[in-house]
């Protein structure tokens, strides 16, 4: 069929779909010595292949079991592994019934949207936030509202009157949205104040907390915030969890704790969607965690990934214009730069003309802006490619005119 | 907390009910109870050494790649083994942005949901069809025109007056879905004949095809006949496949084959539903095929279950009471269709419990209602001694329906 007769099948989100402005971007930096500081990658030499490959071993033992179709919820040994090993950080062993087992944490913000939006109603959004997570709203009609972010992550002071003037204008709002550990793109992490504040806020506004954290495993200083689902008393918050850092993002396995009643709901859309998250995946990740890796790899991880982040602050250090404003991240994948005076759309050509990636600031605001800022991640390239990196892009953007 | 939440979840969270057969599995689990009613494979037919082997070797051979994040269109290895592999259903090779690998392919109608419905639109589906799917589009807030079906399946000729009539109602039909092969829950092959009107009426209306065909594979008598894929010319349909039936449910691994228009729209979608499908499952399903397994199992697997088809014939035709039963003899997949124009499936169904045997009642499988008097049973899962057991309980349980104490 022609472009155009689909065109005319295509249902409102479909017509209006567009491929991401990050994936198109990265099409241009597929070139030879292209050192790519861009996609948010994990490190593949630091992928604990031999031990997730002696967790297969699980397929021998179990094989009739974990070939068969799947409970929805979850393969159940992999939900009690989780609660148990997550006890910690979520204040308290969390039962099954509240647990979903997922396709990596991306799934969590489409089944969470399937349950709660409706075309037309608002989420709150941190400015900048994640990308992926604003397109999988954008396909569900959501509206943004975004709330500035510092170096303690969203100002949550600003909410009441956010909040206040939308519902004036009938806005609905139905959730609000942050990734408090080491966000993504900022490297910011929400105070132990601010997520006090914020779930006094969700409290008094009736509004629920998505609490999306893929990297707060992922802490190279400093002391870890307490999450707020585990200050929260009123079954305000759900929290979503992800293997794509700690162990391997190809094996697609995250999962969603929430209240009963809301996971039951996201049960029941995602028997729709995939029926179950691969079972065979779910196994072998159940059993490299039951065999102790996950425990003793994670250190190793974090060694790793400390040392780059380190290589790329002292490398930045040394080339970045002195107007340069950025904060080193105490955890995750990601530096957060803002050069006054740059349009980083610009640079990013420039930049990699000389041979060097990253993403541009604007594709992580809801509705554009951050055109002076942009987006490195430190765990992919190698060490020796981080500092020639750095020095490429400090030369683009001496080129531009930047200071 | 439900006052907290109840008012904040979208409209159609209001209206989500579970999957009436996940729902009945719970039931069926119970200690005792002999179940034909999940659509399962039987575990005892699952390679597992050879998986094992598959899933070890690539590990060791690929493991860096395989566990990175993969894109979002399948394992290139993957998609090339099936471009070829299905190559002769499909009437040529596919190529590469003719293919998506899925989860499932439960996320095939999914995606292509997510590409073409608005809430209020039309699917066209056979009268009865597999409520997963109807599940799916009506989350999406389709509606549904449906046509009656027999033995050779869809009557295909009833279709242009139906579209006829969703064009006056100004109702905008957005794809037919259909299983073409051993239907799920009906078991009926929609014949040569009808396929070949079937893709016509398509083309002249425009509008598109799902053929769904989890089962195609698994043919126990007869010839293969052509997909309506290979019957199209003009980019039509879309063709929805599954590892789980020809290898195992649990790598949730399918695929969707269709015009390169389609399939990138509905990789787009697939980017922000979940990034790309388990790259450690593709990659040892395609370690599975490329070791030969595939093909070296099908033909295992085809016989185990043609056995159990036969078996389960057998069965039902000593202990049912053959002048209140009727079914058409699938010639393969997984299910039988049983009508009983005297006993409503209700009552039967809880008879049927008391005495220790399941199965799923049709009406679930009717979107715009119908199918009391009709009921599905599987006949892969089952062992031998169950399914004659059973059969014996099912056929106690008919006759005290027709006869109440």
């Amino acid at each position: 069929m022609s472009e155009k007769a689909w065109q005319d099948l295509y249902s409102q989100v479909g017509a209006a779909l567009k491929p991401s402005p990050i994936r198109e971007l990265l099409k241009l930096t597929k070139k030879p010595g292209m050192i790519s500081f861009a996609g948010g990658n994990p490190d593949p030499a630091i992928f604990p292949v031999k031990e997730f490959a002696e967790a297969a071993h699980i397929f021998a033992e179990r094989g009739q079991e974990v070939l068969q179709y799947g409970m929805t919820e979850g393969f159940e040994p992999l939900k009690s592994f989780l609660a148990e090993w997550m006890a910690p950080k979520m204040g308290r062993v969390t039962q099954s019934e509240e647990m979903l087992i997922t396709t990596g944490s991306q799934q969590v913000t489409d089944l969470f949207c399937s349950v709660m939006v409706d075309p037309g109603d608002t989420v709150i959004v941190e400015e900048p936030t994640y990308p992926g997570a604003l397109h999988t709203m954008r396909n569900h009609r959501v509206r943004f509202l975004g709330v500035p972010c510092d170096e303690n992550g969203m100002q949550v002071d600003l909410l009441p009157e956010i909040i206040g003037k939308a519902r004036a204008e009938g806005q609905k709002i139905k959730f609000i949205y942050t990734i408090v550990n080491f966000q993504n793109p900022s490297g910011y992490t929400l105070s132990a104040e601010r997520r006090r504040r914020l779930l006094e806020i969700s409290v008094e506004t009736g509004i629920p907390i998505y609490e999306d954290d893929p990297y707060g495993l992922l802490r190279y200083n400093g002391t870890d915030e307490p999450t707020i689902f585990s200050m929260d008393t009123q079954g305000m918050v759900i929290y979503a969890g992800s293997f794509s850092k700690i162990l391997a993002p190809g094996s697609r396995v995250g999962w969603v704790v929430s209240p009963k009643e809301v996971t039951r709901k996201m049960v029941m859309v995602k028997q729709g969607v995939d029926m179950c998250t691969s079972v065979v995946a779910q196994a072998a990740v159940y059993e490299y965690c039951r065999l102790g890796y996950l425990d003793s790899h994670l250190p190793k991880i974090l060694d790793h990934y400390r040392k780059k982040r380190d290589a790329m602050a002292e490398a930045f250090n040394r080339v970045l214009p002195s107007n340069a404003v950025y904060s080193v991240p105490e955890g995750g994948f990601f530096f957060w730069i803002r050069l006054p005076g740059v349009d980083t759309k610009e640079l990013f050509y420039k930049a990699v003309e000389k041979g060097v990636a990253f993403v541009v600031g604007d594709s992580f605001y809801p509705y554009g802006g951050g055109s002076d800022t942009l987006r490195t991640c430190f765990t992919f390239a190698q060490p020796e490619e981080i500092g020639e990196g750095a020095r490429r892009l400090g030369l683009a953007i001496s080129e531009l005119g930047g200071k | 907390m439900s006052s907290f939440w109840e008012p904040l979840y979208g409209r159609a969270t209001r209206s989500l009910k579970p999957s009436p057969i996940r729902e009945m599995l719970h039931l069926t689990r119970r200690p005792g109870i002999i179940s034909f009613a999940g659509g399962m494979p039987d575990p005892a037919a699952f390679p597992v050494d050879a998986f094992r082997e598959a899933a070890n070797r690539i590990l060791e051979e690929q493991g860096r790649d395989i566990l990175q994040y993969g894109t979002t269109e399948g394992y290139p290895p993957l998609k090339s083994f099936l471009s070829s592999w299905t190559a002769p259903r499909m009437g040529k090779a596919l190529a590469e942005d003719e293919l998506l690998i899925t989860a499932g392919s439960t996320q095939v109608v999914d995606l292509l949901s997510w590409a073409t419905i608005d809430p209020g639109d039309s699917i066209v589906c056979e009268e009865a069809t597999f409520l997963g799917s109807t599940g799916t589009m009506r989350n999406h807030g389709a509606s549904f025109i449906t046509v009656p079906c027999d033995a050779e399946g869809m009557k295909v000729d009833l279709l242009p007056a139906l579209l006829e009539g969703a064009k006056e109602k100004g109702q905008k039909v957005k794809y037919i879905y259909t299983i073409p092969n051993f239907h799920n829950p009906l078991g009926c092959t929609l014949s040569l004949e009808r396929r070949r009107l079937l893709v016509r009426i398509a083309q002249e209306w425009g509008i598109p095809i799902l053929e769904d065909d989890p089962y195609g594979y698994i043919r126990y008598d007869g010839e293969h006949l052509p997909t309506l894929f290979e019957l199209d010319d003009r980019g039509i349909v879309i063709y929805a496949g599954s590892f789980s039936k020809i290898l195992a449910p649990g790598t949730r691994v399918g695929w969707a084959a269709g015009d390169r228009e389609i399939v990138r729209k509905m990789a787009v979608f697939k980017q922000a539903v979940d990034v790309c499908t388990s790259v450690v499952a593709q990659a040892q399903v395609y370690k599975y095929c490329e070791l030969g397994y595939l093909d070296a199992f099908l033909p295992k697997i085809i016989a185990h279950y043609r056995k159990k088809r036969d078996d389960f014939e057998t069965a039902m035709r000593r202990s049912l009471p053959m002048e209140e039963v009727s079914w058409v003899k699938p010639q393969g997949g997984y299910f039988y269709w049983l009508q009983t124009p005297r006993v409503l499936a209700r009552e039967l169904f809880d008879r049927a419990i008391e005495k220790q045997v399941a199965f799923v009642l049709g009406e679930p499988f009717f979107p715009n209602g119908g199918g009391e008097r009709a009921f599905r049973m599987c006949f892969t899962f089952a062992s031998p001694e169950q399914t004659e057991e059973g059969m014996n309980r099912l056929g106690d349980a008919i006759r005290d329906c027709l006869s109440p104490a």
